[in-house]
C-alpha cells in the first residue's frame, strides 16, 4: 500500500535521504525511528507528496504520489506533528470543509462526523472555535480530520508528542484497531516504548540512510538487546555528550 | 573565533531597545543579502522604483506648478492646500497606525515571546511603537517628499531644504500622530475590551460618523448657477476651516514649512519647537501609559482558556449541501474566516464607506447644471479614486492571503487538487466581493452625476475589468512570493515583495486612469474609433497582467515544497 523505491532527497550538496526502499502492507503499522536529523520527516513528506524527490518513487496504493497525485491522495491521510488548523472555524465547520474538499456526500459526512466526534470525545466542543480548544483536543481533532474520508493508508509525523495518558491510550488503541481493519499505517516517533507496543515493523534511519528494517523479534535476533532503546543506540551510536 | 565565542560576543553588545533593533537589523540585512543574490529581482525592483519615483516627482512638479501659476489666487490656494493635505494625511495616518499597532503589538506571535524575556513594558512599547510607525508612515513620507521637492522648486529655494523640512517638520508630525493613535489604541483595548469583542461595529460607526461629517459640512444647501471653480472652492472652504484649526499638529507643520520657505525664521522656529515638544510629551505619555497598560492588555488578549471562551456557534456535525464541491468548501471557509476577523474587512468598510458618503453627496454638481462633459470627467475620476483605494487595500489584505494560509496549508495539500482549489476560491471570493463593492460605488456616483446610459455601461465594464485584474495581480503575486512561515501580514506587506506589488498595482491603476482620461477626451470630440481602440488596449493590458500573475502564482503553488 505504501511503497518507497530508492527515495532520495538532496538539498544542494546535503543528502537528507539516500536510497530509501521499503514496502508497507495493508493492516501493518510501520514505525520510523531515528535521531533528530535522520531524515524521518523528509521521508514522510516525500511519501505524502509535500516534497519532490531528487530520485526514486513514492507509491500509495500503486499510484505515484508525484505523477498521479489525485489518485494517491484519495487513499491517503496525513497527520503532521503540530496541530495547525484554521483557528477561527468551529470544529463542525472544519469537518464540513474537509468533507467538501474530499467531495463527500453530506449524509455520509454527517454520519461519519458524528461517529468520529463520539469516538474522540469531541461532541461537546463541536460548535466551538478551534482556537479555543486545548492542545490535546486539537491533536485528537487532527486525527479525526484525517480519518473523515475513510483513507486506506495513513502517515503520522510524531503523533504521540504532548499527549496526556488518556489521549495517548486512545491513540494507541485507535491505531491498532484501524490496522486490524486493514488500514496501512506509517508513523515516525521518538517514543521507543510506544513503538514496541504498537508497531508490526520498525525501520531505523540515521543520517538519511536506512540502517535496519524488520519486526521487533527480527531486530532482537539480528542486533541483540532487550529493549528497542538498546538496539537504537547500538545502530545509531550512544550519546556521549557531557551534561551541563 | 568559535561558534560559542560568536554567540557570546553577540549577546554582550545589545540590550533592551537595542537588542530588538539589533534583531530587526539582522533580519533586514539577511533580506538585503537574499535580494543581492537574486539580481533579476533587484534590477526589476530598482527600475520599477526609479520609474515610480520619477513619475511621482514629475506629476507633483506639474501639479504644483499648475496651481501656483493659476492667475490671481494660485500661490494663496497652494499654501492653503498644504494645510488640507497635511490634515488629510494625518487622519489617514491615524487610522493606518491603529491597524499597524494592533497587528504589531497584539497579533504578532513574537510579542508573546518578548513577554517572557526580562524586558520592561516600556521597552517593548517603545520598540513596537517605532516599528509600527515605520510600517504605517513610510508611504506617507514617500508621498510628502516629492510634493515638498516640487514646492521648493517652484519657490526657487535650495533643494537641501527638503531634507531639513522632512527631518525637522514632517518626522515629528508623523511621530505625534502615531504616538496619539497608539495611546488611543492601548486605552481603548484596556478600558473598552468588551466593545473590542464587538469590533465589527467600529468601522460601521466610523462610516455613519463620516456621513454625518459630510452632512455637517453644508453640502445640503443648494445654490444657483455658478462656475465650477467657484463651487469647488466653496466646497473646500468648510473643510479648510477644520484643517486650519490651531489645535492641529498638521497646521503647525504646514505653518512651520511655509514660514521656513518664506523666510519667517522666528515663526518657523516656534512652530518646529512646538512640534518637537508635542512629540516629546506624546512619547512620554505613551511611555507612562504603556508601563501601566501594556501587560494587562496583552494578557487580556492572550488566547482564552477553554470554558472562558465565546459561546458555541453551532450544533455538531453541521454539513450543508452546498459545501459538497471543493471550490465551494474553500469559498465557505474563506468567507467564514474573513467575516470573523474584523481586521480583514474593517479598513475596507471605512475607506469604501467614506467614498460612498462622498459619492452620495455629489448630487449638487448635477443640480448646478454643470456641463455634462465635466460630470463624465468627475465620474471617471471617481472610478479612478475607487480603484486606487481598492488597489492599496488589495495589497494590504489580498497579497498576504496565500502566505497566511501558511501552517494550515498542509490540510489542503493532502487533498486532491487542494491547493489549486484554494487559490481559485480566493480569486473567486475576493474578485466577486471587489466587483460588487466597486460596481455599487460606481453606480451611486454615476446616478448622482446623471451620466449617460452608454457611458455608464462602459465605465461599469472598466470597473469590473480593473477589479478582477487587481485581485488577480495581488493574489497571484501573493502566491508567487508566498512565504508559508510568515504570520505577520503587516511585515509581509512592508517587505520588498509587498512594496513591489504595490508599485505594480499603482502602475496598473495609472494605466486605467490614463485610459479613462484618453477615453474622456475622445468622448468630448466624438472620436468613437479611438474610444474603441482605447477599450481594446485596456482590455489587453488587463488580461495580460491578470493572466500572467495568476499563472505565476499557479506555477509556484505546483512546485511548492511545503514548510509544514
Amino acid at each position: 500500500m505504501i511503497q518507497a523505491i530508492g527515495l532520495t532527497k538532496h538539498y544542494g550538496s546535503f543528502v537528507a535521504l539516500h536510497d530509501l526502499s521499503f514496502e508497507s502492507r495493508p493492516g501493518e503499522i510501520l514505525a520510523l525511528v531515528g535521531p533528530n536529523g535522520a531524515g524521518k520527516t523528509t521521508a514522510l513528506k516525500l511519501l505524502v507528496g509535500s516534497l519532490t524527490p531528487t530520485a526514486g518513487q513514492a507509491l500509495i496504493g500503486g499510484f505515484d504520489v508525484h505523477h498521479q497525485p489525485v489518485d494517491a491522495k484519495r487513499l491517503l491521510a496525513f497527520v503532521p506533528d503540530q496541530p495547525f488548523l484554521y483557528e477561527q472555524l468551529t470544529v463542525s465547520e472544519l469537518l464540513s470543509f474537509i468533507g467538501g474538499m474530499y467531495r463527500m456526500d453530506p449524509a455520509n459526512l454527517q454520519r461519519r462526523a458524528e461517529q468520529l466526534l463520539r469516538t474522540f470525545d469531541l461532541e461537546q466542543v463541536a460548535g466551538r472555535q478551534i482556537g479555543q480548544l486545548s492542545y490535546g483536543m486539537k491533536s485528537r481533532l487532527l486525527l479525526l480530520v484525517s480519518l473523515l474520508h475513510e483513507p486506506k493508508a495513513m502517515i503520522l509525523d510524531e503523533p504521540f508528542f504532548g499527549l496526556d495518558p488518556q489521549t495517548l491510550r486512545l491513540m494507541k488503541q485507535l491505531l491498532i484497531q484501524r490496522a486490524a481493519d486493514g488500514m496501512t499505517i506509517m508513523l515516525s516517533t521518538h517514543q521507543l516504548p510506544i513503538v514496541e507496543d504498537v508497531a508490526h515493523r520498525i525501520a531505523v534511519l540515521s543520517r538519511g540512510r536506512l540502517l535496519a528494517l524488520g519486526t521487533w523479534d527480527e531486530l532482537k535476533q539480528q542486533h541483540g538487546g532487550q529493549r528497542l532503546e538498546d538496539i537504537f543506540f547500538q545502530l545509531t551510536g550512544a550519546p556521549h555528550r557531557e551534561l551541563a | 573565533m568559535t561558534g560559542c565565542d560568536r554567540v557570546t560576543s553577540a549577546h554582550r553588545q545589545p540590550a533592551g531597545e537595542a537588542l530588538f533593533f539589533w534583531v530587526r537589523w539582522r533580519m533586514w540585512r539577511a533580506g538585503i543579502r537574499a535580494l543581492w543574490q537574486a539580481p533579476a529581482k533587484l534590477v526589476v525592483m530598482t527600475i520599477t522604483w526609479t520609474v515610480l519615483l520619477a513619475g511621482l516627482s514629475t506629476l507633483c512638479d506639474h501639479g504644483v506648478r499648475f496651481i501656483y501659476n493659476s492667475p490671481g489666487f494660485g500661490p494663496f490656494l497652494l499654501s492653503r492646500l498644504w494645510y488640507l493635505l497635511l490634515f488629510v494625511i494625518l487622519a489617514m495616518l491615524g487610522i493606518s497606525q491603529v491597524a499597524s499597532a494592533y497587528s504589531t503589538f497584539i497579533r504578532a506571535p513574537e510579542t508573546r515571546w518578548w513577554m517572557v524575556l526580562p524586558v520592561s513594558a516600556r521597552t517593548l512599547c517603545r520598540v513596537k511603537w517605532v516599528e509600527s510607525s515605520v510600517y504605517s508612515a513610510w508611504a506617507v513620507l514617500l508621498l510628502l517628499l516629492p510634493l515638498t521637492m516640487a514646492y521648493v522648486r517652484v519657490l526657487n529655494q535650495p533643494l537641501y531644504l527638503v531634507a531639513a523640512i522632512g527631518g525637522l517638520v514632517f518626522v515629528p508630525l508623523l511621530g505625534i500622530m502615531t504616538a496619539i493613535s497608539t495611546i488611543g489604541l492601548l486605552v481603548w483595548l484596556r478600558c473598552c475590551s468588551r466593545f473590542v469583542v464587538r469590533g465589527e461595529w467600529i468601522p460601521l460607526g466610523f462610516v455613519v460618523a463620516s456621513i454625518g461629517f459630510f452632512w455637517l459640512l453644508g453640502e445640503q444647501r443648494s445654490t444657483g448657477q455658478q462656475d465650477v471653480w467657484f463651487v469647488a472652492l466653496q466646497a473646500l472652504l468648510p473643510r479648510m476651516r477644520i484643517a486650519m484649526s490651531g489645535w492641529l499638529p498638521s497646521r503647525w507643520a504646514a505653518t512651520a514649512m511655509l514660514a521656513w520657505l518664506e523666510g519667517r525664521r522666528v515663526e518657523c522656529a516656534v512652530y518646529t519647537a512646538l512640534l518637537w515638544t508635542t512629540l516629546f510629551v506624546a512619547w512620554r505619555v505613551l511611555d507612562h501609559l504603556s508601563a501601566a497598560l501594556l501587560w494587562p492588555v496583552l494578557r487580556q488578549h492572550a488566547q482564552p482558556a477553554l470554558g472562558e471562551a465565546a459561546p458555541a456557534r453551532r450544533g455538531k456535525g453541521h454539513a450543508p449541501w452546498w459545501v459538497r464541491h471543493p471550490l465551494l468548501a474553500c469559498l465557505t471557509k474563506d468567507a467564514l474566516l474573513a467575516g470573523r476577523d474584523p481586521m480583514q474587512w474593517s479598513q475596507a468598510v471605512m475607506f469604501f464607506g467614506l467614498l460612498g458618503a462622498y459619492f452620495a453627496n455629489i448630487h449638487r454638481i448635477a443640480q448646478l447644471s454643470v456641463d455634462p462633459q465635466w460630470r463624465i470627467g468627475i465620474a471617471a475620476l471617481n472610478l479612478a479614486c475607487t480603484l486606487l483605494v481598492f488597489g492599496s487595500l488589495a495589497v494590504r489584505f489580498l497579497f498576504p492571503q496565500m502566505s497566511l494560509e501558511g501552517r494550515n496549508l498542509w490540510l489542503v495539500r493532502i487533498v486532491p487538487r487542494g491547493v489549486r482549489q484554494l487559490f481559485v476560491s480566493k480569486l473567486a471570493f475576493y474578485g466577486m466581493a471587489a466587483v460588487v463593492i466597486i460596481e455599487c460605488l460606481l453606480g451611486l456616483s454615476m446616478a448622482q452625476l446623471g451620466v449617460p446610459l452608454t457611458l455608464r455601461w462602459w465605465l461599469a465594464l472598466v470597473g469590473v475589468m480593473a477589479a478582477a485584474t487587481i485581485v488577480g495581480l495581488t493574489v497571484g503575486l501573493g502566491a508567487w512570493w508566498m512565504d508559508p512561515t510568515s504570520q505577520d501580514a503587516v511585515r509581509m506587506v512592508s517587505s520588498s515583495n509587498g512594496a513591489l506589488v504595490l508599485v505594480f498595482v499603482l502602475a496598473y491603476v495609472g494605466c486605467v486612469v490614463a485610459a479613462l482620461v484618453l477615453a474622456w477626451l475622445s468622448w468630448l470630440v466624438g472620436a468613437w474609433a479611438r474610444l474603441g481602440f482605447i477599450s481594446l488596449g485596456l482590455t489587453a493590458i488587463s488580461a495580460l497582467v491578470c493572466v500572467l500573475s495568476i499563472r505565476l502564482g499557479l506555477a509556484r503553488l505546483e512546485r511548492l515544497e511545503s514548510a509544514v
